[in-house]
């Protein structure tokens, strides 16, 4: 096994998941470059979280390849999980354990001594230490999250739609981490149904519907993308946002859950 | 250590994680999260003590016969005589109330007297009627033999004892209870902690991380963490239970400390076993809804069935074939034996077997149904 130390850090080639009839995830190739915050749109049902999890080895691909970090998602799986950061939707913690005893057990799940209380206050969280997970604020979760996936310093985090649920404070709290630690060169995946966030953080996006990858490129380019078609805003004072080039890829009508 | 204002780097060498480590932290960390659950501590300790402290009384009060005696109309020797009776409980009242109650079947019988008249009334259709008869005749024998003087009477009897275990209630339910307790933290705590962690998707956080386990089967290490979590957690209910019915009621162990041990030891094979049925139906379900029914599938016959509360002796012949064979029913005999004759491993071995058969029956059925997800 050889590993690619430049260029992407994940490939994604071909992917296909089908879960019986369904086809989650119909095809699709793109590839996340070694620093930069990719972010997946798209609406729900969209295949979104099948991709992240396919990337995050816990779900099996039907068909095609990704390699993360130079290995192959199914045939190292181990490997990989050890290099990964993963930051999943909702709460995945036991709630009757304080947060000093979460990181330690992640410590000893990924063989690691670390100090609780620096990781604690790094995060805003060193007063919430002998607190039980299931007390915390809806924002003070998503940040104890985001310390656990950093815990045994990963080269690539994944996050799952990390600020929904959360308000505009907690939000913007949660972006300046999200943009500190991609300045510290780990390399971010998430997924988002938000475009402000999307543009505020993500140097490239993918966005997703049906199973496929629609577009892909800067939020700059896409935006470009959108005004070429002769798009303008009835009033204007930017002339477009991101969220419009969502809705003109993905149209308009009302998705089930 | 652990700054993370020191950039990753990507070449830095890791070691393979121990994974004795990590069993150890899917140990105890589930350990101490059960601990904190106030069901699990209900349903593990306080019921079973409860259930015991209920038993522990039965074993001193419920030993007598219940018989009314009309306020103010017995006295003096006959009274004395009645009082002297060991198994007659006599509850004063007046005579409709009394009466009412004999006929409710709640009292054995109703005493009035009026100087030397004696008057008793019995319920007729009460198999203990001859003995209330017996006794209060006995009493009035005593009262009349005073009366005329005779200390010592001609005709006398005397009664010889053998040095027996005292065969109360509680020697019979505590055992029974510790079995109940076992198979509840097996089946019940086994069953919905694992559908939580399912469904709060600690599971799938769990399996993000490097943990591959002793075997290459995944997922095996979280399965024997949380196997681990629930033999201490029932070595504890064990102990606490044996601890408040020896130091609170006097439950015997035939053998001190190593009748202790024995039962902490068989409890742990118990408990290993029945862990096999709690996955099987973790394994197979998704949510509460459908989890529930097997559950209780699984425990309320043996609840019933299995001489937790009352000997399998009861039952007619064709049920105790299946009774007598049921996973807990070899735990209760086993551990009876154990508490009262300090059955030797050789006498046990029948039960064990037994046991280990539905162990192995299980756990095959649950390597070839469980599912993750």
């Amino acid at each position: 096994m050889t590993r690619v130390a430049t260029g992407p850090i994940i490939r994604v080639d071909g992917l296909r998941k089908v879960f019986g009839s369904v086809i989650a995830v119909d095809g699709i190739s793109f590839v996340v470059e070694r620093g930069e915050t990719f972010g997946i749109l798209g609406p729900n049902g969209a295949g979104k979280t099948t991709t992240l999890e396919i990337m995050e080895t816990l779900q099996k691909p039907s068909g095609g390849s990704v390699s993360v970090d130079g290995f192959d998602v199914v045939a190292d799986a181990w490997t990989v999980k050890s290099r990964i950061g993963v930051q999943l939707q909702s709460a995945a913690f036991y709630p009757e354990l304080t947060l000093v005893q979460l990181l330690k057990m992640f410590a000893a799940l990924y063989d690691i001594r670390v100090d609780p209380l620096t990781i604690l206050r790094r995060f805003q969280l060193e007063e919430k230490a002998k607190t039980f997970y299931d007390k915390l604020s809806g924002g003070q979760k998503q940040r104890f999250n985001l310390a656990s996936t950093l815990l045994h310093r990963p080269s690539i985090i994944f996050l799952d739609e990390p600020t929904t649920g959360l308000d505009p404070q907690a939000r913007i709290n949660l972006w300046e981490l999200i943009r500190e630690v991609r300045s510290e060169g780990v390399t971010v995946v998430m997924t988002t149904h938000y475009m402000e966030e999307a543009e505020q953080l993500c140097d490239r996006l993918a966005i997703m519907d049906h199973g496929q990858i629609i577009a892909t490129g800067t939020p700059q380019v896409l935006l470009d993308e959108l005004l070429a078609t002769g798009f303008r805003k009835p009033v204007i004072r930017q002339d477009a946002t991101l969220e419009d080039v969502f809705l003109w890829k993905t149209g308009h009508s009302l998705r089930d859950e | 250590m652990s700054e993370f204002a020191i950039a990753h780097n990507s070449g830095m060498r890791r070691r393979s994680p121990s994974q004795l480590r990590a069993l150890a932290a899917l140990s105890y960390y589930p350990f101490i999260a059960m601990m904190r659950n106030v069901a699990t501590f209900a349903f593990g300790l306080i019921f079973p003590i409860v259930f015991i402290a209920v038993f522990g009384l039965i074993g001193g009060g419920i030993g007598g016969i219940r018989v009314g005696i009309v306020s103010g109309t017995a006295s003096g020797p006959v009274k004395e005589g009645l009082d002297r009776m060991p198994n007659l409980i006599l509850v004063p009242g007046d005579r409709a109330e009394l009466e009412r109650q004999l006929r409710l079947g709640n009292l054995e019988g109703v005493i009035a007297a009026s100087g030397g008249a004696v008057s008793l009334e019995v319920n007729a259709s009460s198999q203990q009627s001859g003995m209330v008869q017996l006794f209060v005749q006995s009493a009035l024998d005593q009262a009349n033999l005073r009366a005329s003087g005779v200390s010592s009477p001609t005709y006398a009897l005397s009664v010889g004892q053998v040095e027996g275990r005292r065969g109360r209630y509680i020697d019979f339910a505590l055992p029974g209870q510790v079995g109940l307790a076992m198979l509840s933290t097996a089946i019940f705590g086994t069953v919905f902690g694992l559908l939580y962690l399912k469904k709060s998707l600690v599971l799938k956080r769990l399996f993000a991380t490097p943990v591959h386990g002793l075997t290459i089967v995944h997922g095996l290490t979280i399965l024997l963490g949380q196997g681990l979590a629930r033999l201490a957690l029932v070595m504890l209910q064990t102990a606490v239970i044996l601890a408040v019915g020896v130091l609170a009621f006097g439950f015997q162990l035939a053998n001190g400390w190593i009748t202790f041990v024995a039962m902490m030891a068989m409890s742990a094979l118990g408990l290993i076993v029945f862990l096999g049925f709690g996955l099987i139906i973790a394994g197979r379900t998704n949510d509460e809804n459908s989890a529930s029914p097997l559950a209780n599938l699984v425990t309320m016959p043996q609840f019933l069935l299995s001489g937790v509360f009352f000997s399998t002796d009861v039952f007619p012949s064709w049920v105790r074939i299946f009774a007598d064979n049921l996973p807990l029913s070899y735990f209760n005999t086993a551990m009876r034996q154990i508490a009262a004759e300090s059955a030797s491993f050789t006498e046990l071995l029948p039960s064990i077997l037994g046991l280990c058969a539905w162990g192995v029956a299980a756990y095959l059925v649950a390597s070839r149904t469980f599912k993750w997800v």
